[in-house]
């Protein structure tokens, strides 16, 4: 047993042992859990891809005259932002797109730029167009704001998801005749290909399956910065069916994450389009799991081979949320290339960049071994699997006149 | 123009390399159309679309203002 305290103390000396979330598994494969977990004190995991419940707030500062663009309107690179809050905070989701984008009116949209664009481009220091009408006040007069902010110059921007880091998520396909554009990218016909997204052995919820060290307050990679969970995310299933290692089979676990945009970078920021669907921000984090224990580590050493996800028609029975589930395959079979489904060789491809997680678990690594990362302990822990908190559907009434 | 493409595609293949793709240059037309094979994992990525416009043909673009467009085969 060790306390996350003893590792940090450890991490101040330059003597922790950290090791990503991939090497963890040959370790625990040569010399067994209690051995490794007595070894190694951290884990690094990792991942990258498209994450739409994302965005960013900002504090523009006042101009002179002052502008209450709260409750008015609001654009940055004519993407439009919600401003219902105070004078000048706004919110900008990374889906939103500008109103003039053809959007699906010749099919399929190419949705080249959007609010995770905007993100993009204002983390890498590029000058974003603000353009803003308010319908003015005696305290705030002005009713007009056209300029360009920069992030260096905001009062605060900040990166606050709401929903990221799902753990786990079903695989894709198309049962149709015909070609359909879905978040989960292009989907041929009958059975043309299969897409999933998931780093799998590198991915923070996987390797901490049932919440027992991330919580709400861990510091974690986010974007290239520092970042924390601040709640769990929207849309958080923790009661799933489980496999024996404690990975849910379907979509379950999912993280609210926020922190200074500031600090981040570009790289692990990245605007997304989705072909006939939409924009979206590409995000990459990182979440450090200590090893507090055998427990923890026999976890944190799931494999691919280990970890299922369910194969789901998207042509109509995820839009018709009809449950139905075509198979159930594992990362391995998934990252090989090809899966076999109904009797049919598929190619597989993943949305999600294993290259990138990967990335992210060594970075994370190597702050932790440079003593610029301190793992915190969670101030409260996440819905857990027993907790009987669960993702339900909208109950639809017709409004009464 | 060929060889200026190709020059071009040297730099961008170890991206596509780090996760598993890589890309087969097919033609360019005198137009500015250049025609490419996306293959490895990019054959069936789902980010291929995107990596084709907003990778390949913007970075192309910006080295060579000549090449119009780039297409996948």
């Amino acid at each position: 047993m060790k306390s996350i305290r003893e590792i940090n103390e450890k991490i101040k000396a330059g003597q922790a042992v950290v090791v990503t979330a991939e090497e963890v598994i040959e370790l625990v494969d040569k010399k067994g859990a209690r051995k490794a977990a007595e070894e190694v004190d951290v884990v690094t995991t990792g991942t990258f891809g498209p994450m739409c419940s994302s965005g960013a707030y900002f504090n523009i500062g006042h101009s002179k005259p002052r502008i209450k663009i709260g409750g008015g309107s609001c654009k940055l690179n004519d993407v439009p932002a919600y401003c219902g809050f105070a004078a000048v905070d706004i919110y900008l989701g990374a889906t939103a797109i500008p109103d003039d984008d053809p959007r699906n009116k010749v099919f399929p949209g190419e949705f080249r730029y959007g609010g995770g664009h905007v993100i993009q481009e204002l983390v890498a220091g590029k000058d974003v167009r603000l353009e803003a009408s308010a319908h003015g006040t005696n305290c705030y007069p002005r009713r007009r704001l056209e300029t360009y902010i920069n992030i260096k110059d905001l009062n605060e921007a900040v990166l606050f998801n709401m929903r990221n880091c799902y753990q786990n998520y079903g695989v894709a396909v198309n049962l149709s005749d015909n070609m359909i554009y879905t978040y989960m990218g292009a989907l041929k016909p009958s059975l043309g290909n299969a897409n999933y997204c998931s780093a799998g052995q590198l991915s923070p919820l996987l390797k901490d399956p049932c919440y027992k060290t991330i919580g709400i307050g861990t510091r974690i990679f986010l974007g290239g910065g520092v970042g924390y969970v601040a709640w769990n995310g929207t849309q958080h299933n923790p009661g799933v069916k489980r496999r024996n290692n404690g990975t849910p089979v379907a979509s379950a676990g999912t993280l609210a994450v926020i922190g200074d945009l500031k600090q981040m970078k570009s790289q692990w920021l990245v605007g997304t389009s989705m072909l006939g669907y939409g924009a979206t921000l590409s995000v990459g984090i990182g979440i450090p799991i200590p090893v507090l224990n055998e427990e923890i580590i026999r976890y944190a050493s799931v494999k691919d081979e280990e970890i299922y996800a369910q194969v789901i028609d998207y042509s109509h029975d995820y839009p018709n949320m009809t449950g139905r589930v075509l198979a159930e395959v594992n990362y391995a079979q998934l990252k090989s290339g090809r899966i076999t489904i109904k009797e049919k060789e598929v190619p597989a491809g993943n949305l999600s960049s294993y290259s990138r997680a990967r990335q992210i678990a060594e970075e994370l690594k190597s702050w932790i071994a440079r003593k610029d990362f301190l793992l915190t302990e969670a101030v409260a822990p996440l819905p857990g699997p027993e907790s009987g908190y669960a993702f339900r559907p909208l109950k639809e009434r017709p409004p009464v006149f | 123009m060929r060889e200026k493409v190709e020059e071009v595609i040297k730099r961008i293949r170890p991206m596509l390399a780090a996760d598993g793709g890589d890309l087969e240059l097919i033609d360019v037309s005198e137009d500015g159309i250049v025609k490419v094979k996306l293959t490895g994992s990019c054959g069936c990525c789902p980010m291929s679309q995107m990596t084709l416009k907003m990778g390949i043909e913007r970075m192309l673009k910006e080295a060579l203002p000549e090449v119009k467009q780039v297409v996948a085969v």
